[in-house]
């Protein structure tokens, strides 16, 4: 495996080169300041460019001309990290020699990579109405059918209530209470400011001439001077005064509980692998304490887990509540996290921790998607790819100590509860 | 001992062997790779449900949800905490449940024979006792409560429901309150003496993987020299020849309308799985070229209004069922029911046309080898078909010869087939 970086004054080239994958993946990515202003364009913006080009102007017609190159697949996303938003055109496509007839596959790539993000069908110099109408219907009713999920329903909830003031109560995926004031021209506003403004990276990880790569890049990446800053970690916060219990009633068997967790850790300090450890001690596993007590030995709970978000360090707990038992198990989780100190973390969990986050970060390798995933990370939090070595030494050299002082980093911030009044025993 | 080396045009080679101690064994060696993925299963699902055993006549009839709870209880070992042993290798294990076989698979990165011996332990020594039903049968009363809350889900075996009248494909997986309350130890018993043989087990492999160590472990281990002969079940079949129930309909807490329908589609008496699995692929490729993203039917129907990016359609055919579903969101749902008929109806009439025929073909066989970048997607895959007796390199060959002329005559098929609609609709809004 071998990498390599070119700068197109400012923006950036990275080439990951291995053989070890049947597959391609280039991934052109816009980085700028996530901000309430703008959050709605950005998530419609890679849904419009991607529904139409000059030279295939209908979703239709990409998707036919995607399926005839053996399947390519073109996926864009927006995202949130720090208090960056990312704007993301990705391309997965066969490496020719495994074709069954001679297709130049790179060359395909870059040039529809290019008429996707650079020359989208127009009319008038705007945004096909038609299309920009169509593709803000879908993320609007994407955006309602979310409430169909109470998990992720829920989620978006706890981020609104624990984060009144700060940018993480937004989803990059686009906000309902704004979105359809949204017109073509604020669209276009933005997608100039995109192309002007944003810094520029593309990722190019698989078996590739590098040479090549280079020249096809020169139209995707225009030279940035006098960037802005960009920060990875989002150190939002508030005043902190007891925590806040939220109640809301849905139609729902099963209760939904979420109890979120502020650490002030971020990927950059000191005790961020102490906190990945205690997070898998604590409920990233079946074998974690959380899951221990309260589903095998309580049998309160089908599903109990936390989630870490490394830039914003905050953990949640995420549990399924038998509807009457939310007190209990809110008790429960409280009791377990007070008692989650030197005496109770024992050699085996800390081991077993250990053991689960070595095999991830092993496993990142092991897919095309996570290289470039874990690149991506590498160059935000490090500015250089780090070696996995170097990864599972840091998780190894993490102490009982280590892991308490994380442990006592926690803060409880907001407990939210999602319940059927009228059912329950 | 019978033996296959599967060498491919894609560069992968499949290792087959079935052993002689009835465990069929597939490995797919990659070499490269660090993760090592395992899948051990039985043909053990929510739909074997009535049962011979050799050459007795009588049927046993299996409560609905028994292999998923015998699923569960295979990591309920009095003696052995099964998930810690794994983990303490670094392995991480789990285990599903559909309805025509139970799996439990585990992936490492570290020594798979050490992670095999406790797969091959937690099977061996699995043990029934009072308290682990117990305590199993209150998770699962809780997984059942969590999936009421999924719609998805509930619609699903709605439609089941609807579509069939006495297919056990409709059991719900989990199986009810009242199906766990018939569980007990005499019936875990016999499902686990009758199913968790070697003659039943196929063990798929992808990774760096030593054959001959694998081999060597597999011989010299006790869950393959079984002390109690092999019980020989057979799950009775038969296609389900009702019309279907009327359509449902259910008022919820929704911000959309959700549509699903079915297609009742019956498969030929006597086809092999080999034969079934094609069959899927054209009533699927038959519903993508109208209800495709690249077909003109569906993007009139996008630009009506009438379906959004939620749109799905599955197929499944199996010797005793097959049907195609279609799921919509909507805003208006008659009107994107008639229009979903509508399309079905006029499929007869619509042409498959060879050039977008064969760009749906370099589709299909681009995902195919994409699918090996993946050690973990590579072994479900094998499984998927493995389990069901298909070759999926001769399946895939099968597609790259298909023409137009072999799917246009289904058309008539799933034009004519009964169609079932389940509807999930809003409450009306309060004022």
């Amino acid at each position: 495996m071998t990498f390599e970086t070119y700068d197109f004054d400012g923006s950036k080239l990275y080439c990951l080169k291995t053989t070890k994958f049947k597959t391609v993946l280039l991934s052109l990515r816009f980085i700028g300041a996530f901000s309430e202003a703008t959050i709605n364009e950005r998530a419609l913006l890679p849904e419009v460019l991607s529904g139409a080009t000059r030279k295939l102007p209908s979703r239709q017609k990409l998707q036919q001309h995607l399926d005839y190159l053996y399947g390519m697949e073109l996926g864009t996303s927006t995202q949130k990290l720090g208090l960056q938003s990312i704007v993301s055109f990705d391309l997965g496509f066969l490496n020719e020699v495994f074709l069954p007839s001679p297709t130049d596959m790179l060359g395909e790539a870059f040039a529809l990579l290019g008429d996707v993000v650079f020359a989208p069908k127009l009319i008038n110099g705007k945004f096909m109405k038609r299309l920009f109408e169509q593709e803000k219907r879908y993320l609007i009713e994407e955006l309602e059918a979310e409430y169909h999920d109470k998990a992720s329903y829920c989620y978006q909830r706890i981020k609104k209530l624990m984060f009144p003031d700060e940018l993480f109560r937004f989803s990059p995926r686009g906000e309902l209470t704004t979105l359809s004031a949204l017109t073509g021209e604020m669209l276009l506003a933005a997608y100039r400011s995109l192309l002007d403004c944003d810094r520029r990276q593309l990722f190019a990880v698989g078996d590739f001439d590098t040479e090549r790569v280079r020249q096809l890049a020169r139209r995707l990446l225009a030279p940035r001077k006098n960037q802005a800053d960009i920060c990875w970690a989002d150190r939002e916060t508030k005043p902190l005064s007891g925590v806040n219990t939220v109640c809301e009633s849905g139609d729902v068997n099963q209760s939904r509980l979420i109890v979120g967790y502020r650490t002030g850790i971020h990927p950059h300090d000191d005790l961020y692998y102490p906190l990945l450890v205690l997070n898998t001690i604590l409920g990233d596993s079946d074998q974690a304490k959380l899951f221990q007590t309260i589903r095998e030995h309580g049998q309160l709970s089908y599903d109990i887990a936390t989630t870490h978000i490394p830039d914003k360090g905050v953990i949640f707990v995420f549990a399924g509540v038998e509807n009457g038992s939310e007190t209990a198990v809110v008790e429960a989780i409280d009791r377990v996290i007070a008692e989650c100190d030197a005496a109770t973390i024992t050699d085996e969990e800390i081991r077993m921790a250990k053991e689960m986050l070595r095999k991830r970060v092993l496993e990142s390798d092991d897919a095309i998607g996570a290289n470039l995933l874990r690149l991506f990370y590498d160059l935000c939090y490090h500015r250089r790819p780090v070696p996995l070595v170097e990864t599972i030494a840091k998780i190894d050299q993490v102490t009982l100590a280590d892991i308490v002082k994380a442990k006592d980093a926690l803060v409880k911030d907001t407990v939210y509860i999602y319940r059927n009044p009228g059912a329950g025993r | 001992m019978s033996k296959t080396d599967h060498r491919t045009a894609i560069g992968e080679n499949i290792h087959y062997r079935k052993l002689a101690c009835g465990l069929r064994l597939v490995i797919l060696p990659k070499p490269n790779f660090t993760r090592k993925a395992a899948t051990l299963c039985v043909p053990f699902g929510s739909a074997t449900s009535k049962v011979r055993l050799g050459d007795r006549s009588e049927i046993v009839t299996f409560p609905v949800g028994t292999a998923h709870f015998l699923e569960h209880m295979l990591f309920e070992s009095e003696r052995d905490n099964i998930t810690r042993r794994f983990t303490m290798l670094g392995a991480t294990v789990n285990a599903y449940t559909t309805y025509n076989r139970t799996a439990v698979y585990f992936s490492t990165t570290n020594g798979l024979i050490e992670a095999l011996t406790v797969l091959f332990d937690m099977i061996a020594g699995a043990a029934f006792t009072a308290s682990g039903i117990a305590k199993e049968k209150a998770i699962i009363g809780k997984e059942i409560d969590l999936y009421r809350d999924d719609f998805e889900q509930q619609m699903y075996y709605d439609l089941l429901d609807v579509m069939y009248r006495d297919n056990p494909i409709k059991n719900d997986i989990a199986g009810d309150e009242r199906s766990l309350a018939e569980i007990d130890k005499d019936i875990l018993d016999l499902a686990f003496k009758a199913y968790y043989h070697p003659e039943n087990m196929l063990l798929v492999l992808s990774g760096n993987i030593d054959i001959a160590q694998v081999e060597a472990r597999i011989a010299n281990h006790p869950l393959f020299h079984p002390d109690k002969p092999f019980l020989g079940p057979r799950k009775i079949t038969e296609m389900d020849a009702f019309a279907p129930n009327p359509d449902r309909e259910r008022v919820l807490d929704l911000k959309t309308d959700l549509i699903l329908m079915g297609i009742k589609l019956t498969p030929d008496a006597g086809m092999s799985e080999q034969e079934l699995a094609l069959a899927e692929i054209k009533h699927a490729l038959l519903l993508d070229n109208v209800f495709g993203k690249t077909a003109d039917t569906f993007r009139n129907l996008q630009e009506r209004n009438v379906v959004n990016n939620a749109f799905d359609f599955s197929v499944t055919c199996d010797s005793a069922f097959g049907h195609a579903m279609l799921f919509a969101e909507s805003k208006k749902i008659d009107t994107t029911i008639k229009a979903l008929r509508d399309v079905l109806a006029s499929l007869p009439e619509i042409p498959v046309v060879a050039m977008n025929f064969e760009v749906q073909k370099r589709k299909i066989i681009g995902n195919f080898i994409q699918i090996f970048d993946s050690v973990s997607r590579a072994n479900a895959i094998l499984t998927d078909h493995y389990a069901r007796d298909v070759d999926v390199f001769s399946l895939i060959e099968s597609i790259g010869r298909l023409e137009p002329a072999d799917i246009e005559p289904l058309r008539q098929e799933l034009a004519a087939g009964p169609v079932s609609v389940v509807r999930y609709v809003r409450k009306p809004r309060q004022k």
